[in-house]
């Protein structure tokens, strides 16, 4: 790590256990049954499966926003179940507050720590120069294209600086080649921070290129179907995706996930 | 740049066409007499100007006193009806009894209460302030509640996970996406307490532009109803353009998407 990222100032990267957490739903829908996960210190740690797995339910359990019935999560060692101000979150949609300009968008987690704007404008304008956004500082994100409002999206997540970032497939909604640009872009972003990072996806493809660790989830309710470790080195450029390791990983682990997601059509439709 | 003028220039193409067919019809109208058409019931344009002119001191009395009806009823509507939307959203049993009852009450035409309320409070300002008020008070009421719901909850979840607190979400989030809702209930509760007021002094005794309308009450030629109508519209229009011009003060962001976009 090369420690002089603007925002390294707050935490730095820990490891997230999550414990048996399950959560049933009123209505006695369950989402979750016994989920395990874990990403060491700096870790990308990718968890996929069908849509409908209970994979964004779970990744509110991990930023404090629900309660799970049973389990915990811990960061660091220490129990933040039920609790915020952890993650770095993260969503498909960029979430950019149209009544803020491009600036004050990304500090909004320093407004909310109570860091004075002085030192958040400091520090933004550094990562907008660095990703290319400093001309668009003033502006509301209504004239930015989606591949930039993204990038804002990163930056507010960067500048938050929690030790743990959650990203919710955020390059989902974006065209297939600027989400295969901003998949290269959030690697080469990632190492230089050494932030631990769950990364929710159905697209295994991505799973695999970003993650050092991939989980995969079954159809509702969610639990672990494997976990696979992905050995490829990094740096990463887009070639890796025909190396044969990273092709055995996706055969076995697209079989899986389609077999769930049969499971789950046919359980629909009788 | 180019960008910016090109759309000035083709406001102003788009100025002309309707620009053009107005002024010809107020041309038509002022040498109607020549068809034949009576003055005494359709008094020319110049004539309606002439007497704006000569009385300008009646039309101002009335004209005043009809402005204060509306500001004075628009203030009282405006600020009853954003602390009753406020209350609907944020308060549990104000949501429960009030919602129901004022969805429903607003069906009620307002101005069918004027008599009522003359009888109970006099021939005064005070029923026709109370008429504009409630007229205001629905639109904003429903846009309050309407504009703090609407506000998004994936947004208001980032900010919780980021540890935000109940205020900072209301002032940050809920209160700039309500903001549009409040300004176009704002925008209609003008409409509705011009409409309140002069209607309402049509009813009961007193002064006002509703007042002057009524030929009956004025011992002046049909110009004057004429008149009082067009002092009416102008008071309308210059209003909403008055909230137009507060609502692109007060959401720049409008702008910057409509027009870069």
């Amino acid at each position: 790590m090369t420690g002089t990222s603007a925002a390294a100032t707050r935490e730095s990267a820990a490891s997230v256990r999550v414990e048996a957490v399950s959560k049933v739903f009123p209505g006695d829908v369950r989402a979750l049954d016994d989920i395990n996960l874990e990403a060491d210190a700096g870790q990308f740690v990718a968890v996929v499966g069908p849509s409908g797995c209970g994979k964004s339910t779970l990744f509110n359990i991990v930023a404090g926003l629900i309660r799970p019935d049973t389990g915990r999560v811990l960061l660091g060692g220490r129990d933040i179940t039920g609790t915020t101000g952890h993650c770095g979150y993260m969503l498909q949609r960029d979430l950019l507050l149209p009544w803020r300009t491009v600036i004050d968008n990304v500090v909004i987690g320093l407004d909310v720590l109570g860091v004075p704007r002085s030192e958040s404008y400091a520090r933004a304008r550094e990562l907008l120069q660095r990703f290319g956004l400093q001309r668009f500082e003033r502006s509301y994100p209504a004239v930015l294209s989606g591949g930039m409002r993204q990038r804002c999206a990163v930056i507010r997540t960067i500048l938050y600086d929690a030790p743990l970032f959650l990203l919710d497939e955020p390059f989902t909604a974006l065209d297939a080649q600027t989400r295969l640009l901003m998949q290269e872009w959030l690697l080469e972003v990632w190492s230089t921070l050494g932030k631990t990072v769950f990364y929710i996806t159905h697209d295994v493809d991505e799973a695999i290129f970003l993650s050092d660790r991939v989980f995969a989830m079954s159809a509702r309710p969610g639990h672990l179907l494997t976990m696979v470790e992905v050995e490829l080195e990094r740096p990463r450029s887009h070639e890796v995706r025909f190396d044969p390791h990273f092709v055995g990983l996706k055969a076995q682990l697209v079989a899986l996930i389609r077999g769930e997601a049969e499971r789950a059509l046919a359980a629909e439709l009788t | 740049m180019s960008g910016v003028r090109e759309h000035t220039g083709s406001r102003l193409r788009e100025f002309w066409p309707p620009a053009l067919l107005l002024g010809g019809l107020v041309v038509l109208w002022e040498i109607s007499p020549s068809f034949g058409v009576l003055t005494a019931i359709v008094p020319p344009p110049s004539l309606v100007l002439k007497t704006l002119i000569d009385k300008h001191q009646v039309y101002i009395d009335n004209l005043s006193i009809t402005l204060v009806e509306i500001a004075l009823g628009f203030a009282v509507g405006f600020v009853i009806g954003l602390l009753t939307g406020l209350a609907i959203v944020y308060g549990r049993v104000a949501g429960q009894v009030l919602q129901p009852l004022i969805v429903t009450s607003q069906a009620i035409p307002v101005i069918s209460l004027a008599p009522l309320l003359v009888i109970l409070m006099g021939f005064g300002m005070e029923p026709r302030i109370v008429i504009v008020a409630l007229a205001v008070f629905f639109p904003i009421t429903l846009n309050t509640v309407a504009g703090l719901r609407s506000a998004d909850q994936e947004t208001i979840d980032l900010l919780k996970s980021y540890g935000a607190s109940r205020r900072m979400i209301f002032r940050w989030i809920e209160i700039p996406s309500a903001l549009p809702f409040v300004l176009a209930g704002v925008q209609l509760g003008l409409t509705y307490s011009v409409i309140g007021a002069v209607v309402a002094e049509w009813v009961g005794s007193g002064r006002g532009l509703g007042k002057l309308m009524l030929l009956r009450q004025s011992s002046f030629g049909v110009e004057v109803t004429y008149a009082a109508v067009a002092l009416t519209a102008v008071v309308a229009l210059v209003l909403l353009g008055g909230v137009h011009l507060v609502r692109r003060r007060l959401m720049p962001w409008e702008i910057a998407g409509r027009v870069e976009a």
